[in-house]
């Protein structure tokens, strides 16, 4: 397994809100920058905990950067 | 780069493969093994499970980044590996041994705790490889 099928625009969003980096958002999330790394890359789906936080991080709701990749 | 966690986890695959070549040859290859030799691997396996604190404690000390959900996540498939290595080591060994220890001296008497404690370390090694190589699939 190399990717998982929660998609996300994780990077888009950061850039939308002032191009944000890695580190602010993992701080924001209280995760690692090695985890919004994975999250970027498709390589981790997080827990429902975290996609709420980083949702958040961003003000907008989880749908938003979320999102079921179809096979 | 890389996290704590990982490091920790390429460490501990080098040493418990040092440890696991000392096992073999120590306690499972020679013929009369050293009672010093079993207390010695013996005491390192039973302090190996501190080596992970004390590593938490320096990485809180330089106030590197700590754990997170997927570390936890990694961490637990670690110890899955863990299980079932140790699992197919003893069944496997206990069949071996009711199977043919009267014909193979390596299957009983000393070298037989040998081979049990080796059984500990080789689920050692399996459980932190499968922490290497979720990381790194994690990666991009």
């Amino acid at each position: 397994m190399t990717g998982t099928p929660v998609g996300n625009d994780i990077r888009r969003w950061r850039f939308e809100r002032g191009e944000m980096t890695q580190q602010v958002l993992a701080d924001a999330c209280s995760v690692t920058r090695q985890t919004i790394i994975a999250l970027e890359a498709g390589r981790y789906a997080p827990s429902l905990e975290l996609a709420f936080r980083i949702a958040r991080a961003f003000g907008v709701g989880i749908e938003d950067v979320f999102h079921w990749r179809e096979a | 780069m890389r996290s704590p966690n990982e490091r920790y986890a390429r460490n501990a695959l080098a040493m418990f493969t040092g440890l696991g070549i000392y096992a073999t040859w120590g306690l499972v290859l020679v013929e009369r093994p050293r009672a010093t030799t079993f207390i010695a691997i013996a005491a390192v396996l039973a302090l190996s499970w501190g080596f992970r604190r004390r590593s938490l404690r320096d990485w809180q000390r330089r106030s590197e980044t700590m754990e997170d959900e997927r570390d936890h996540a990694v961490r637990a498939a670690g110890d899955h590996g863990f299980r079932i290595a140790m699992s197919f080591w003893t069944v496997g060994l206990a069949f071996v041994v009711a199977l043919w220890s009267s014909q193979a001296p390596v299957l009983s008497g000393e070298r037989l705790s040998g081979l049990l404690l080796l059984g500990v370390i080789v689920a050692n090694l399996a459980g932190h490889a499968v922490v290497v190589w979720r990381y790194r699939q994690q990666r991009p």
